[in-house]
Order: structure tokens, then sequence, then C-alpha cells
């Protein structure tokens, strides 16, 4: 019989759970490149409101890199910008293995050094990820040319040490978020959420004041919020309470992308529950999507295959 | 175990291994997990500017360039761009505490002390400062030229901070609290492009 620590270098783990991660991590960054596409020129160009000073003496302090460095007018800058669109969506396809995913943090880490302004939690993990994810075997599954990778026990090991560090890093981010809040008094005597929703920036006007006004709501809401991001490490990491409350932190994120408009961060912490998710849930799901797309291609078509005209009887 | 000790909220071994945090996470691990934490902001942050054209001497009124930077951020949910932020990223960067002023303010607390007046800033905070105020700026005479047309001379921002009622007056949410501003010297068209 094999034993859980055989599995680290005989089996690839969680292979389903890295493609839908790679899959999400390239569309939020289409997203983020579309989203601010006819601003684009203001936000990250030669002329953009971090100014190219800002831009470059930022990132000799801190030193790192970025291409724009080389986007000295509107053209370099904007056949830099549309290599990283194609970059995102290699990523998202699964097209070009490996090089794709690389290619996609390099451009999108160079973007988020053009304008650090408009940043978000969403973002610092997407950069956090991005180079786990190419440890992974992120390609096997939901890629336009799914090939199943090779490299025998040294691919197997690379793999599941990049799906560890996927996971250390998501449980981390659970846990740090919520230990900092129970550092404020807000939070302690539980009405954050009020202070949170009265925001203008994520208030959704008529349902916010409903929200905010009601004793219920806030005190449960805020305590709520604070104990699932302490607590769903150990929670995860038993089998009878798992799917539970991932489903419950899946809840919670789409209901900031909903309430608050933090769409960009809701979704990277949904792939984080996602990557939690046992990978047979994956599988299950996964299947049954494509049963019912399959269903719905042959609707209508008899078993010979020929095309059904709307007045011909099947 | 070590990500959480150099991640996490400050104590004596994160204090001793600032360097080695350094080294091994920043810049391309960098992390900041403080969301909302420790306590989310309770007011709202702003700016408004106006501007002086070349055929008038006398400003122009205030234009509230964030109340249309946030509404243009909802208008299309996903796909929305995340402008509004260049004006609070901008604030925070420019009031955001140096770590003297932190270490001041926490130190007098401890002792029961009065919190200190502002520390004096070095050079590199004084630069940091600057840099938002340039991001601002340039932000400014962009709405300005949406705003007022392509001849504006000069832009000047009121920075405004509205502590809005606390939840226990959350019956009266809409009402305005205290407000304060903080004006800026214009600057010139010219000493922003």
């Amino acid at each position: 019989m094999t034993s859980a620590l055989d599995q680290i270098w005989m089996t690839p783990l969680l292979r389903r759970n890295a493609a839908v991660l790679r899959v999400g991590l390239g569309s939020l960054g289409l997203l983020y490149y579309l989203s601010h596409y006819f601003q684009r020129h203001e936000l990250f160009g030669p002329q953009a409101f971090w100014s190219h000073e800002s831009f470059i003496a930022s990132i000799s302090e801190i030193r790192t890199f970025s291409v724009y460095v080389a986007a000295t007018d509107a053209l370099s800058f904007d056949l830099i910008y549309h290599i990283g669109i194609l970059a995102a969506l290699s990523c998202a396809l699964g097209l070009g293995g490996r090089i794709s995913i690389a290619l996609h943090y390099v451009m999108i880490w160079s973007l988020y050094q053009r304008n650090p302004a408009l940043l978000d939690g969403g973002d610092n993990l997407t950069y956090l990820l991005l180079p786990a994810l190419l440890l992974t075997k992120s390609t096997d599954y939901f890629a336009v040319l799914t090939r199943k990778s090779r490299g025998g026990t040294a691919g197997v090991i690379i793999h599941n040490l990049g799906i560890f560090l996927i996971i250390v890093q998501v449980l981390s981010v659970y846990f740090l978020s919520g230990i900092f809040k129970a550092h404020g008094d807000l939070w302690l005597n539980g009405t954050a959420l009020y202070y949170i929703l009265r925001t203008p920036e994520f208030f959704a006007s008529p349902l916010s004041p409903y929200l905010f006004t009601n004793v219920f709501v806030v005190t449960v809401g805020t305590y709520a919020a604070m104990l699932l991001l302490i607590f769903i490490t150990p929670l995860v990491s038993m089998k009878r309470t798992r799917e539970h409350v991932i489903i419950l932190a899946l809840l919670f994120h789409l209901s900031i992308a909903i309430l608050m408009g933090l769409w960009g961060f809701a979704f990277t912490m949904m792939l984080c529950d996602v990557m939690l998710l046992p990978e047979s849930r994956i599988a299950t799901i996964s299947d049954a999507i494509r049963a019912r797309v399959n269903r719905g291609l042959t609707v209508g078509r008899p078993a010979d295959g020929r095309k059904v005209l709307s007045d011909e009887p099947v | 175990m070590g990500l959480l000790v150099l991640t996490g909220p400050a104590n004596p071994l994160s204090i001793r291994a600032e360097g080695i945090a350094t080294i091994l996470l920043r810049p391309h691990a960098d992390q900041n997990w403080r969301l909302f934490a420790p306590n989310p902001i309770s007011d709202e942050r702003g700016m408004l500017i106006r501007a002086w054209t070349s055929n008038d001497p006398t400003p122009t009124d205030w234009f509230d360039v964030t109340s249309d930077a946030i509404a243009d951020s909802k208008r299309a949910g996903p796909l929305s761009p995340r402008t509004a932020r260049i004006i609070s990223s901008g604030l925070q960067m420019y009031f955001q505490p140096t770590p003297l002023q932190v270490l001041a303010v926490d130190q007098s607390q401890r002792r029961g002390e009065p919190v200190p007046e502002d520390q004096e800033l070095s050079a590199t905070e004084v630069e940091y400062r600057e840099r938002a105020l340039v991001l601002l700026h340039r932000f400014a005479l962009n709405r300005a030229t949406e705003h007022w047309g392509n001849d504006v001379q000069a832009v000047q921002i009121r920075l405004v901070v509205h502590e809005f009622p606390p939840f226990s007056q959350r019956s009266k949410w809409s009402d305005v609290g205290n407000v304060s501003t903080l004006d800026f010297l214009p600057r010139n068209t010219e000493d922003l492009q």
C-alpha cells in the first residue's frame, strides 16, 4: 500500500486545481488589460499620471524590472501593452505551456510596476502565485492543446512542490489577514462592516444602507469575516468540514465582488478557494459541464449526425 | 512558520529579521495582508480640483473628481477601470506615516503621553510625498482638461477628509460630519508635463 509520503514523488497532486488557477489568473490578467484599455495611455503610457521619472526611480529603488522602461513613445507602449494582452490570453488558454505562464508573469509584473497606485490585494496574490504555478503541471488539463507533461519522478516532485507553495501562500493570506483584523478595535467591537460599506468606494446603492444600519447584519458579518479568515486553515485540513468552509469562503468572496465592487480581488480569492477543494470535486464538476455541453451540441441531431431543418421531422 | 513571522504583525523576531525579510521577500515576494486592517478607514477622502484657463485670471469653481471617478469605477462591473484608486493611493502615499512617526506615536501611547507633532521628514520621505503630489496633480490636470478644455494653464487640488457619523449614529448615516480640507499651491501645466 502506498503511503501518503510516497505520493509526494509518485503522484502529481491537484493537477486540475492548478489548471483552474492557470485559467483564472490568465483571465484576470486579461480582464486587467481590457478594463483599462481605453485609459491605457493615461494610466500606463509614457505620459501617465505616475510619471516616467517616478516609475524609473521606484523600480530602481526596489531593484526590480519592468519592460515598460522601453515604452518611451505611444507606439512602443502600445506594442508592449498588446504583447501583454496576448500573453495573458495564452496563459488562460494554456497555449505554449510554462512559457506562456512565464511570459504572462513578466508582462503583468511589468504593468503593475508601471503604475503601482492601481494595485490591490488580488494583484499582490497574482504575482506571488504565478511563479509557483510555473512549477506545476497546470497545462495537463483545461488547455487548448492539452498534453500530459512528462518529467518522471523529478517532474512529479517539482509539481508537488509548486502545489505545496501555492497552498501555503493561500492559507497564509487567510490567517494573516484575520490576525491583522484581530488587532483592530472596530473588528473586535463588531462594527467594522458599517465603516467599510459606508465608504463611497464600496457603497452599493440602494442595498448598502439596509445592511450597514442593521445591528445584526453588521455585528454578525464583522465577526463572521474575521473568524472565517482565522479558522479556515484548521477547518480546511479536516475532511468533515473542508468543503463546507470552502463553500462559505466562495460565498464570502462573491459578496465582496457584488457589494463592494472588488471584482479582481474577489475572483482571485475564489481561485484560491478552488485550490483547496479535493481534485475529485473539480473532476466531477468539469465532467458534468462537458456532458452538458456535449448534450447541447447533439440535441436535434439524428443518430447519423445530419443537420435537422426546421420543418423536417426528427 | 517563517512566512508568518516575517509578514505578520511586528514581533521581536520580525524586527530582528528585517534584513533577511528584505533579501528573501522584497520586491518579488513582498506581501501586505492588512486588508481593511487593523481598522477600516472611518472617513471619506477625496479630491477637488480647480483650474486657471488662459482667458480668465480668476479660477474656476471647485470640481469633485473623486465622486466622478468612483461613479466610473462602478459603471461596467468587472470591466470597470480602477482610475478612482489613483486618488485614494495618492492620498495614502502622501499621508502615510513614516517609520519615525509610527515609532513616536507607539512610544507615547505606551507611556500615556500626548502624541507628538509630525517628526521632521528625511530627504527620502520628502521625495515620496512629492511623487504622490505629482501623481495627484497630473491626474487633476487630465480631469481639468476634460472638464474645462485644452487651455488650462494651472491646476490646484484640495484634499478633503469627511468623518462620517459613527456606528452609534448609523440612522443618520447620510448626515455630514466633520470636514477637513488641505489646499496645495497651484501648479502650472508645463511643470506637470
